[in-house]
């Protein structure tokens, strides 16, 4: 036999080829784009659970927020005779216009205690006894303190709860239940232990949004003009070498937003409380007419209401924020944001009437 | 001329076994790989599962305690308020520790009460068999199951974190 060579059959050189193939198909499959569901039976369910939990944890949390609130807002309440007087300072929502220090008491008061009923003499010297205290008003005046007070919470709760969403009814004694206006929102598939800080976007109309991100309150939407939220950015810098983080709490308005406020259709129910439309344009800025924007300096988006994060925000905290936001550049000696003398939370910035004026009397605070 | 050849046998050499030898070698490696890799994928699912089935019944207790009302109608997210205003933690530790120990629990847990800052205030509550360092300085591993946040009734709005861990 000559040249014989051994060798196997041609069956199993096709075998070996087709399990490389085999192979090979399998690693494609393997590691390419394929429809495998990440997850398991019961994943869903199991998610939709576990978000149950956080809703069931923050309904408890708002439910004994509102048992504290309500508690302080009788305690300051009955402090004042059952009239509360405004301060803005405590107001989320509140138009800037003039100072808002002014009793909501009939009468008056007398060495600081306001007065609940009066005593007049008629012509022929009879005296007359006038009541000063509407009890409709102590009602509304609970009901607006409670939610400043429940707001104050909402807004330290680590995950987004909307502030201003309840509407407020008193029953019988001290019964109040408050109905949601909106409801409480979970996502059921996002991780929410990863810290999800939203980025900043541009409207249509070229404004900044910056709301969900550090700079704005939880459950507040932020909306500035461009020059406004740089200077905004660079007054958070500023804050931060100082060891301070900044939250604006009211940016742009829209003009419904301003006539829904005037009207009475907010938590703060102005109209309900201040059914004198004098007597409102005190606390709420009038939102009709040509020169509503020049009024009004929150619909131009070039005003903010802002705070320290994490502050109490006592007299020391108002005078570091205005240190750090109504202050000049370094660089070009320009005025940064105008404060707003009768609201230590209220700066505005890029032309606006009042930044306008102050610039052109050099000052950082104006009236 | 004759011959006649007797018990021949067919055979194939040992150079033709090889290609059979590599393919049995390289196919048993295959399987050992998809095997391992699907007890790994399947053992993650178990875990998985058994984690968040913790995390329910976490819930469950941490829920169960902070709403528990005593005679007066306070729950216990008020007592939890009061202790830290009043700087009560010897109180608060100790009825931590005997409500999660009453539960029977089969695992190992401990309670972490945190501030705004996610600092502890005092620290960790655990089961009496292990202390936290010694669970967490062994092969177990703890993990969260359940969280609450409590308001705290003060002269400034703030609140603490109660979490629970497991651990196996």
């Amino acid at each position: 036999m000559i040249k014989n060579k051994k060798g196997i059959g041609l069956e199993w050189y096709l075998l070996i080829v087709a399990f490389f193939l085999g192979l090979g198909f399998y690693f494609v499959n393997y590691f390419g784009q394929h429809k495998v569901i990440e997850n398991y039976i019961g994943y869903y369910q199991l998610s939709a659970l576990k978000a149950a939990n956080k809703a069931e944890s923050a309904l408890f949390y708002i439910d004994q927020s509102a048992k504290y609130s309500l508690s302080q807002s009788i305690y300051e309440l009955a402090q004042n005779g059952g009239i509360y007087e405004i301060d803005a300072d405590e107001i989320l929502t509140q138009e800037p216009t003039q100072t808002a220090t002014t009793s909501d008491g009939k009468c008056g008061s007398y060495y600081g205690y306001n007065v609940w009923y009066e005593l007049k003499k008629d012509k022929s010297g009879n005296y007359i006894k006038n009541s000063c205290f509407d009890d409709g008003d102590i009602k509304l005046n609970l009901e607006f303190l409670l939610n400043k007070n429940l707001n104050q919470y909402l807004l330290q709760y680590p995950y987004n709860l909307p502030v201003d969403n309840y509407v407020y009814e008193i029953k019988n004694n001290l019964e109040i239940i408050g109905r949601a206006i909106e409801p409480l929102k979970f996502d059921i598939l996002k991780d929410e232990t990863k810290s999800i800080a939203k980025e900043i976007t541009k409207t249509k109309d070229g404004s900044i949004d910056f709301s969900g991100t550090e700079l704005c309150a939880k459950g507040v939407k932020c909306l500035l003009n461009t020059d406004a939220y740089q200077q905004l950015a660079d007054a958070e810098k500023r804050a931060e070498e100082n060891g301070f983080f900044l939250e604006v709490y009211s940016a742009y308005r829209s003009k419904q937003n301003q006539i829904d406020i005037w009207e009475g259709k907010t938590s703060s129910q102005y109209k309900q409380r201040y059914p004198n439309e004098n007597i409102r344009r005190k606390y709420v800025c009038y939102p009709y007419g040509n020169d509503v924007e020049k009024r009004c300096p929150h619909l131009t988006g070039k005003a903010i209401d802002v705070r320290l994060k994490g502050k109490s925000m006592i007299q020391k905290d108002w005078q570091l924020l205005k240190d750090i936001m109504a202050t000049r550049d370094k660089a070009t000696s320009s005025i940064t944001w105008v404060k707003y003398s009768q609201e230590p939370w209220h700066f505005e910035c890029c032309g606006t009437d009042r930044f306008n004026l102050a610039k052109a009397k050099g000052v950082t605070e104006i009236a | 001329m004759s011959f006649k050849i007797i018990n021949n046998k067919k055979g194939i050499g040992i150079d033709d076994a090889v290609p059979i030898i590599i393919f049995i070698f390289v196919a048993a490696l295959v399987i050992v790989f998809i095997r391992i890799n699907e007890k790994v994928k399947h053992d993650k699912i178990i875990e998985d599962i058994q984690r968040q089935k913790d995390a329910l019944e976490g819930n469950s207790i941490l829920m169960s305690y902070i709403k528990t009302v005593d005679e007066h109608g306070n729950n216990k997210a008020d007592f939890i308020s009061k202790s830290i205003t009043g700087k009560n933690y010897d109180a608060l530790t100790q009825d931590i520790k005997e409500y999660f120990t009453k539960k029977g629990i089969d695992k190992n847990w401990y309670v972490d009460v945190k501030d705004a800052s996610n600092n502890l205030i005092f620290p960790s509550i655990s089961d009496t068999k292990y202390s936290p360092q010694e669970q967490y300085s062994s092969t177990q591993t703890a993990y969260p199951v359940a969280s609450v946040v409590i308001p705290i009734n003060g002269f400034e709005p703030g609140y603490v974190h109660i979490e629970l861990y497991f651990s196996r």
